[in-house]
């Protein structure tokens, strides 16, 4: 039973009407590509974390992702897992969450990892949605982060982070955080 | 007949002005080798000449080019009743090894009597190399040659004189002369070139402009070379950035040309790579392939206006095309992608690491006073490092459009900025055509207000011009983060903006650049990229 968020519906199609469209340097929303304005009527919560070999790459590293997902309010839920080689340095958590669950990359762009097309697969078809459908988040989606740094971000870099806390939990590569998500999906 | 005889009366006077000038130009005093206090009242002294007769003893200053090596100087004594061509004048050099402390110059500690500076390689940041005028300098080589036995004539003027030729950025030459018994100026006379009243190295023409007396008693500000006392360009400021007066003045080579820095201004040293990750590069690939900006500005304008454009190095760089490894610092450089992050090659163990050696960026390899980091190897002495920007073409993701590495401590912390170019190209893509169609504008701070800007080069403000606004917006905003701007995170917890101001205030380290498209489709696409620092960056960047 897909959770019906009881708002107003009203067609997320980009509206252009004198819309400010931040784009970000870097840093805590670097542009994070999947956020809307406002709810869809399909909303999955639940927790996501996400684990990475090497948190202070500026490159790619492998990131495993474990997603808990509810499709009936919370009642029961469903682990989903996958590994994808990914950046996480100067990303915010919904920027990271956007890579993995909506960015699709258009030639010549190195394909979408396949191991995110499978998670988005498998998440979609575990609750009967259209395969078709895509996820998103809202500014709100994300909630009760463990956050690492001082800026809200799951993984420390000094872009982000207190430099005080360098030498403390950001300095070991590996890393790991968890927030609480709910994924939107129309 | 009246109208010819003015005019050599014009002529004559004018000759006599010259003359006169030329008398008062200043000569050097021999120095007393214990104090090394030069002697005003000495019957000997010394006046310079360059290549084409003209006296250069108030404002000689030695130097070095990679392309053209040092410039021949004249050094002619000044000796009445003495024919000059009676003497053979010698150029003292050091006996022994220079033990380089980072405490004091080992060439002129009185009450030992000065000898010939042989500073470490070329310039402070340079160690000269086989492709260059005269190749890599023997170790402990003089910092000069003195090759005349015989004093010869210089050209351009009646005076006979020995030909001394600079072979580093900022020696100091010491010539010993005898002249002989039963003459008027019968004596040993020793001369330091250039005169440097209080042996601190450092000429005493440069001395006067960038050392001014700090008061009435205090005659420079920089008496012992050793000082570190830059500030600016607002107040408060840090003080120092992580060079030396007397490394200031001996100076570095950038871009090929060297380059004595202003120990009162803070400065910053910047390498860029282009591209990694795939070619060709946007920043510059070479004649007829686009690169950003392409409206007759430059790349790191938007850096300069944080950093005076004066102070800003950029080293082993060449605009307009594609840049690499430099040898005018310490590149231990190899390569980044996204799959195996940044390579450098340690200098130990010869392999290839993520992690980047400790001297890694070094720009003051040869300093006579380092100042910086701590060293592993602390006869090496302190580490000051320049900033890295390296362009990645990378697409595998849309974001971020740029990073910079862990950092803290200005330069001098493991800093390394990455801009993503095609990222921003294709961002900027997706912006314009989310304004379907509408004019583009672009907007920068300037005043208090956000100003639309032209195309300086008179062209259109189309797709390409917006790319340039951002390209420059991205990779200064990268390299200040380098600088540690912002240094606090700002912002609220549910609002945070991490280190950056909030978008829309205006200043390069703002977190966004913003757009804004019109509800009318007649309306325009606006954009609205900073180009400037605001007084609070330039007060609290760090250069060190």
């Amino acid at each position: 039973m897909i959770a019906r968020v009881v708002t107003t519906v009203i067609a997320i199609a980009f509206a252009v009407v004198s819309a400010v469209m931040p784009a970000w340097a870097g840093g805590p929303a670097d542009n994070p590509t999947c956020f809307i304005a406002k709810k869809t009527n399909t909303a999955l919560p639940g927790t996501i974390s996400a684990n990475v070999q090497n948190a202070l790459t500026q490159g790619n590293t492998d990131v495993d992702f474990t997603l808990r997902l509810s499709g009936d309010n919370g009642k029961t839920f469903t682990f989903f897992r996958a590994s994808v080689n990914m950046q996480v340095f100067s990303r915010s958590n919904a920027g990271i969450i956007c890579a993995l669950l909506f960015d699709v990359s258009v030639p010549p762009a190195p394909p979408t990892p396949q191991a995110a097309l499978d998670l988005r697969a498998a998440i979609l078809s575990h609750f009967g949605l259209s395969p078709t459908a895509q996820f998103f988040l809202t500014s709100a989606s994300l909630s009760n982060d463990e956050v690492q740094g001082s800026t809200g971000q799951w993984f420390c870099n000094s872009t982000l982070t207190d430099p005080s806390v360098l030498a403390g939990p950001c300095n070991p590569q590996r890393g790991g955080s968890m927030a609480d998500v709910i994924l939107y999906v129309k | 007949m009246n109208r010819h005889f003015r005019l050599i009366a014009m002529l004559i006077v004018a000759t006599v002005s010259l003359g006169a000038g030329t008398v008062e130009a200043g000569v050097i005093f021999p120095i007393n080798v214990q104090s090394g206090t030069p002697n005003p009242n000495s019957a000997v002294t010394v006046s310079l000449f360059d290549a084409n007769g003209q006296d250069i003893t108030d404002k000689f200053l030695p130097t070095w080019e990679p392309a053209t090596g040092g410039p021949t100087i004249y050094v002619s004594f000044n000796a009445p009743g003495v024919v000059p061509t009676s003497v053979t004048p010698t150029l003292k050099t050091f006996n022994g090894t220079p033990v380089f402390n980072g405490l004091v110059n080992p060439f002129w500690v009185p009450p030992t009597a000065p000898t010939t500076s042989a500073y470490p390689g070329r310039c402070t940041n340079y160690d000269g190399f086989a492709t260059d005028f005269g190749g890599v300098p023997a170790p402990n080589s003089p910092d000069y040659t003195f090759p005349d036995a015989v004093a010869t004539q210089i050209p351009g003027t009646q005076r006979v004189g020995f030909r001394l030729i600079s072979q580093d950025c900022g020696g100091m030459a010491v010539i010993e002369v005898t002249f002989p018994s039963g003459t008027p100026a019968a004596g040993t006379y020793t001369f330091v070139i250039p005169a440097d009243s209080n042996h601190n190295g450092i000429p005493d023409s440069w001395e006067a402009q960038f050392c001014p007396p700090t008061s009435p008693t205090v005659p420079s500000s920089c008496p012992l070379g050793t000082e570190d006392i830059d500030t600016g360009p607002l107040s408060p400021s840090q003080i120092g950035d992580g060079i030396a007066a007397f490394d200031e003045y001996r100076g570095f080579i950038v871009s090929g040309k060297h380059v004595s820095t202003d120990p009162r201004t803070r400065d910053v040293f910047v390498h860029l790579v282009n591209p990694q990750c795939g070619t060709p590069s946007l920043l510059g690939a070479g004649p007829g392939v686009l690169a950003f900006p392409n409206d007759g500005t430059g790349l790191f304008d938007n850096l300069a206006s944080l950093v005076p454009a004066s102070q800003v190095h950029l080293l082993g760089f060449n605009q307009g095309q594609t840049n690499g490894t430099t040898n005018e610092w310490v590149d231990r450089f190899q390569s980044f992608s996204q799959q195996t992050g940044f390579q450098y090659l340690d200098p130990i163990t010869n392999t290839v690491t993520s992690v980047a050696p400790a001297d890694d960026r070094r720009i003051n390899k040869n300093a006579i006073f380092p100042q910086g980091t701590p060293n592993p190897i602390p006869a090496n002495g302190l580490i000051h490092r320049g900033l890295r920007a390296t362009e990645c073409l990378d697409i595998s993701a849309t974001g971020p459009l740029g990073t910079t590495g862990l950092g803290g401590g200005g330069p001098d912390g493991p800093d390394g900025s990455l801009v993503y170019t095609q990222r921003i190209v294709n961002y900027i893509d997706t912006l314009i055509a989310n304004g379907q169609g509408r004019a583009l504008r672009v907007f920068t701070f300037q005043n208090g207000n956000w100003v639309q800007q032209t195309n300086p080069n008179g062209g259109p403000v189309d797709a390409n011009y917006v790319k340039s606004q951002a390209m420059k917006f991205y990779l200064a905003h990268e390299l200040s983060h380098g600088l540690t701007l912002t240094p606090t995170v700002e912002g609220t917890k549910t609002t945070s903006y991490g280190y950056h101001h909030a978008p829309g205030t205006g200043s390069v380290q703002d977190q966004t650049i913003v757009q804004k498209i019109d509800k009318s489709a007649s309306g325009f696409n606006s954009f609205y990229i900073p180009s400037i620092y605001n007084g609070a960056d330039q007060s609290s960047y760090k250069t060190e």
